[in-house]
Formats: C-alpha cells, structure tokens, sequence
C-alpha cells in the first residue's frame, strides 16, 4: 500500500475531515463505478454510495493493513453495504427456476467489445435486480455460487440460473442496440 | 471457469476508470454521508449527557424527597414548644375546632390514659366531648371515623394516620370538602387523649404538630394525563430546489403523555413525563421536468418498448424521494415539452418524549386557574412508515405514473430537540382531580423536521388537554 494512502488512513482514523475527503477523492470514481453497476437507476446509485460511505469510514478502524489492499477491502465493504440497502428496501427478490435455464449461450467477447464502459454499465442497469446482483457478485467481484448462495440466502442453483438468465438478457438487449 | 463474456466484463471493470463525468457522483452524496461518520462518537456524547442528566434528576428527587420528610426538625426548641397554644389559636381563627357545645356526645368505650407530663397537661384541659377507641394499637392500622374525632368538623374519613410515625409528623388527609382547606388538620387539645401512640416525647410530637398545621398547604406533587393534538406548518429546504414547484405539507400529530410535577412554592414547579408522539405528514409535491433525451432525468428503456422513464429526486422535508415515472411510448413527447410529475408520501413517526419543564400556576377566579410553562423536549425516534404515490400530467393527459420503483428516506435523527411554551386554564373538578386546556408553541428541530445534516425547522401550535391528580 502507497505510504500516502497509509498516512490517509491514520488521519481518518483520528477523525481528520480533510483526510476523509481526500480518500472519497481517490476512490469515488470506482466505489461509484460500483455502485452504478449494482444499481437500477443513477439515484439507486447514489443512495447506494451514500450507504457505502458510511459503513466505510464507519468500518476503517477493522482495515488491516496485513490483509490486503485498502482498495479491495473498501470494495467488500461497499458491496455489502449495497446488498444491505437492497435488502432493505426489498429489491432483492429471486426467482429459484434452474430447470428452465438449459441453453448454452454464445459468448462472444467481440460484441461487447465496441461498447463502452458507460454503455456496458447502462446494459447491466436495465438487468432485473437478481440478475444484476449475482451478475456483479459472481462476474466483477469474484465471487463463487457457494459464496453467492451464502450471501443472498439463496441456492447455488438459484445463484447459477440468475447468472444465465442475466448473460442471456445482456445477450438480447445487445441484439436489439445492434440491430436498432 | 470463466467464458470470454465473463473475463471480458471482469477486464473492463478491473481497470481504473478516468473521471468521465457520468461515473463521478455529485458532492451531495458526500456532504451527505459526512454527519454520519461522527454519528458514533455523537451519539456516545449523547448517552454521557443523558445519563448525567438522569443522575441529575435523581439528584434533584433526592433532594425534594429529602426536603419534604425531613424539613421538620427532630430535636423540637423550646419556641416550638411554646407555639402550641398559637396554633390552636390559628385553628380557632380557620373555624375547625368545633365549640363544645356543638360536641356530640360519643360513648366512650376505652379511655387512653395519658403517659407523660404533656399529655397529662392536655388531659388536663376541659375535654371537648369524647375520646376515641383506636381500632389498633398499631398506629399505621389505625383508622378514624368522623364520630371518632369531635374536634374538627366535616371531617369524614382519615386515611393516612401517619400522625404517629415518627418521620411523618402529623398528616392527616380528608377526601371531603374540608380538605379543600388544607391536607392536615390539626388536633391539638386532646390528641394525646385520642389516640395511644408510642411517641417517645410529648414535646416531639407537639413540635410536628406545629410544622404540619398549615391551613390551605398547597399540594406538591401532581400527576397528569394529558393529550396533545397538532397541526404543523413545514419549512422545506429543498434538496433539489430547482424541481420544487408548488409543494406543499400538511403534519398532524398526536401526543400521549403521562407526567409528573413537583410544585415547590405556591406557583412554582417543574414537570417531567414520558410521552408517545405520532407524526403524520402528507406531503404533496409538483416536479416539473422538461423533455430533452440528453438530460440524464430522461432515461430510454429497450425492455419497455421504448417507453421513456423520466427520473425525478425531490426533498420532501425529511425524505429525499427519487422516482421513475415511465410515460409509454403510445403518447408522443416532443423535446422541450413539459411533463409534469406530482409525488404524494404519507408518512408516520413515532417519537418516545421526555419534557422538562418549568410550571407556572396563579388562581385568578375561583376554581380556575392559569398555569404557563416553559420547557425543552427530547424525542427519541422509534419508528417511521412511510408510502409514496404518484400521478403524471402532459397537457391535458393524466394518467396514474409507475409506482415509484424507488424510495429512499434520509436517516431520521435518532434523537430531536425542541423547545416549548405552553399557556392554559385548570380548572379542579373534584377534590384531588382537576382538567385542563391549553395551548402549546413548539420550535426547534421537532420531531418530523430533521434529518442529519439537515436544518430544517419546524413551528407547530399544539392544543393540549388532559387531567392532573393531586397526590
């Protein structure tokens, strides 16, 4: 970890506002980046960023340095606070149906590779939340289906089905754009 | 193992992204979040200051507990032995002793003889008429009946014969009109005859005697019942002021509250109490939004067969409200066009208080009487409920809008202060029991006007009624 970053830290943990800042500075565009891609809309967003930042710089004090980067423990902690709005709000809602999911999709990296990260992120957006949410967790962030299924209580196979129906929706949407 | 579709949407967000505009959130959201980092340590100085508050209180009860038992000096000077005459002069003076003519005459099954010089001194005045048969030797037991007490009139019932405890002294409480006079009523001239008590000396008890022969003593403690109906006006700062056209709030609240006062003079007190706040507000609000498919409050969506979904963020009072409206794509908008949003949430807070206030009460006509107060409150957030809905206009379109397909509420504030003045009229209704109507002036940041980080204040007029038993 840079010093600089270290030294920010230390001064958050002292309550240091201009500290602070300078670290949301540093990182808002990923952490919102993130926030974009769980989120319907753009004020889903920036209610979720909100809800990020607090458990953030409410959570610093657990950081370890030892553990990793500051940027992949923010991240964990972002999403978690993402998936705790949602869950809030009640915009976590799951549909267990694996059987229907049988067809192997394409997946054909050179379609999606003409578009932009804006447009990408407008393209995960318009998903349904359960789509978008394993879509996020398991493709972005790394997660497993056991993982996923822990997470959201849900099954593996609810997680896998999400997964496919959220790469088959990407699928037909880019369809449309393409031949509109 | 990852598909080249997965790997290819992992790359693409892996890397670190230049500020683009459309992935920079606005300044708003940190301004926002920023109360709430120090809500912690706030809310730590908050429970400090609450506790150090009720000890405080606990103190100050401590004190006033103290005061009211012990203020009667044990060891009785010889000036306080030398003022029983006085006081049964004064008795005299209020007409409460009766004339030994007008003295029934009661038979007497058990005269108590007296024990001590003070006692045979009383014994040895002219009697009044009768001696009493203690129903029980032990004092707390012990209870009179008018035809047992000849000296004073209109007596009917004694209840509380602490008049043989030491620490009490004498009270002895009447719950007929005559106690409109006074809780004690003093019987000086054969009290020792009346009644064998086990006092260790005459002199203590005619010193207590003395200290509780107050005519018209103003009752201390009361307890009340009260209910607070309110309506409200809100100043809304807008968080988006440039979409607030036309909005408008109206709050009611109700309050339920159960207290206590501690008069320390004739007029003067202070009341505490706990009470259960209700805060419904229906806010109507008017966003208007110009059509233009570049803004980002126009939002296309292909799922909706290119239906346009317009965006809109409101601030109402405590909530920050963003909504999707969704106007399908079978009724035309043209850019520049107008369309017109209008948000209704009906929301409930409920609100633990705790008033400290400072009571102010003159008679000006009898029964009534004016009390005024003056007062702080501390509300404790306990829950809140909210519902949205809304409708969309175009021209002379109307149509219901998609229901929100969000809604979020700025964290309320866990705890609100407010500041009072009351102003009402009490009026006694039966011997301990009187009723009250009043008004009250709250300002501050009341209960259903703040929100972190937010300043928005509230002016409500509140009327109250209630009941207030004397203790």
């Amino acid at each position: 970890m840079r010093a600089k970053e270290r030294e920010l830290i230390k001064k958050c943990l002292k309550g240091h506002q201009s500290a602070q800042r300078a670290l949301y500075l540093n990182y808002r565009v990923k952490w919102y980046m993130v926030c974009l891609r769980y989120a319907h809309c753009k004020p889903d967003a920036d209610d979720m960023l909100q809800e990020g930042l607090i458990s953030i710089f409410r959570d610093l004090k657990q950081f370890d340095v030892r553990k990793g980067s500051f940027g992949a423990w923010s991240n964990r902690v972002l999403v978690n606070a993402i998936l705790q709005y949602l869950r809030k709000w009640k915009k976590l809602k799951l549909n267990d149906d694996f059987q229907e999911m049988s067809q192997i999709l394409i997946e054909d990296e050179d379609v999606f590779s003409t578009m932009s990260a804006k447009e990408l992120t407008l393209l995960i957006q318009q998903l349904p939340t359960g789509y978008r949410i394993v879509f996020n967790l398991y493709v972005i962030e790394g997660y497993k289906h056991r993982e996923i299924a822990e997470l959201l209580n849900i099954s593996e196979n609810t997680s896998k089905t999400q997964l496919l129906k959220a790469k088959k929706m990407l699928r037909v949407r880019l369809e449309n754009i393409l031949q509109s | 193992m990852k598909t080249p579709l997965e790997d290819f949407f992992k790359r693409m967000f892996s890397t670190s992204m230049e500020e683009e505009g459309w992935n920079v959130p606005s300044d708003d959201i940190w301004e926002k979040a920023l109360p709430h980092f120090r809500e912690e340590k706030t809310n730590r100085k908050f429970w400090i200051w609450l506790i150090s508050l009720g000890m405080l209180l606990l103190l100050c009860l401590g004190v006033m507990v103290r005061f009211q038992v012990f203020t009667p000096k044990e060891a009785p000077t010889n000036q306080e032995k030398d003022l029983v005459i006085p006081d049964k002069q004064f008795a005299e003076k209020q007409d409460i002793l009766l004339k030994p003519s007008a003295v029934r005459e009661q038979p007497i099954e058990q005269n108590i003889t007296p024990t001590n010089s003070l006692q045979r001194k009383h014994s040895e005045r002219p009697n009044t008429g009768s001696s009493v048969t203690p129903s029980s030797r032990r004092p707390e037991n012990v209870k009179l009946r008018r035809k047992d007490v000849p000296m004073v009139k209109h007596l009917v019932s004694i209840t509380d014969l602490s008049v043989l405890d030491e620490k009490k002294g004498v009270t002895i409480t009447s719950s007929d009109s005559f106690s409109k006079r006074g809780p004690s009523v003093l019987i000086l001239e054969n009290l020792p005859s009346l009644i064998h008590h086990p006092l260790k000396t005459p002199s203590y008890q005619i010193s207590r005697l003395q200290n509780d022969i107050k005519i018209n003593k103003p009752r201390k403690w009361f307890v009340s019942i009260l209910a607070a109906p309110s309506f409200s006006r809100m100043d809304i700062r807008p968080l988006d002021g440039s979409h607030i056209k036309g909005s408008k709030q109206f709050q009611f609240s109700d309050n339920f509250e159960i207290g206590v006062s501690k008069f320390f003079s004739q007029h003067w007190g202070v009341y505490t109490g706990l009470g259960l706040i209700s805060v419904r507000s229906k806010t109507e609000t008017k966003n208007s939004i110009g059509y233009n498919p570049t803004t980002e409050h126009v939002w296309s969506s292909s799922s909706m067969a290119n239906d346009l979904t317009f965006q809109t963020s409101t601030s109402l009072g405590d909530y920050r409200m963003s909504s999707v409206v969704i106007r399908p794509n079978s009724m035309p908008i043209s850019n520049g066009e107008t369309i017109d949003v209008y948000l209704t949430n009906n929301q409930l807070v409920r609100y633990l208080n705790i008033p400290v206030e400072l009571q102010y009460k003159r008679s000006f006509q009898s029964p009534f009487l004016m009390y005024s107060s003056v007062g702080v409150d501390m509300n404790f957030l306990l829950d809140d409920k909210t519902q949205t809905a809304g409708k969309m206009m175009h021209g002379l379109d109307q149509m219901a809008a998609t229901p929100m397909t969000l809604h979020r509420m700025t964290p309320l504030a866990k705890t609100v202060w407010s500041a009072h003045l009351g102003l009402g009229v009490e009026r006694k209704i039966w011997t301990h029991l009187s009723g009250f109507v009043g008004g009250k002036y709250r300002y501050g940041l009341t209960p259903s006007a703040s929100h972190v980080g937010q300043k928005t204040f509230l002016h409500s007029l509140q009327l109250e009624m209630g009941f207030r038993y004397a203790l």
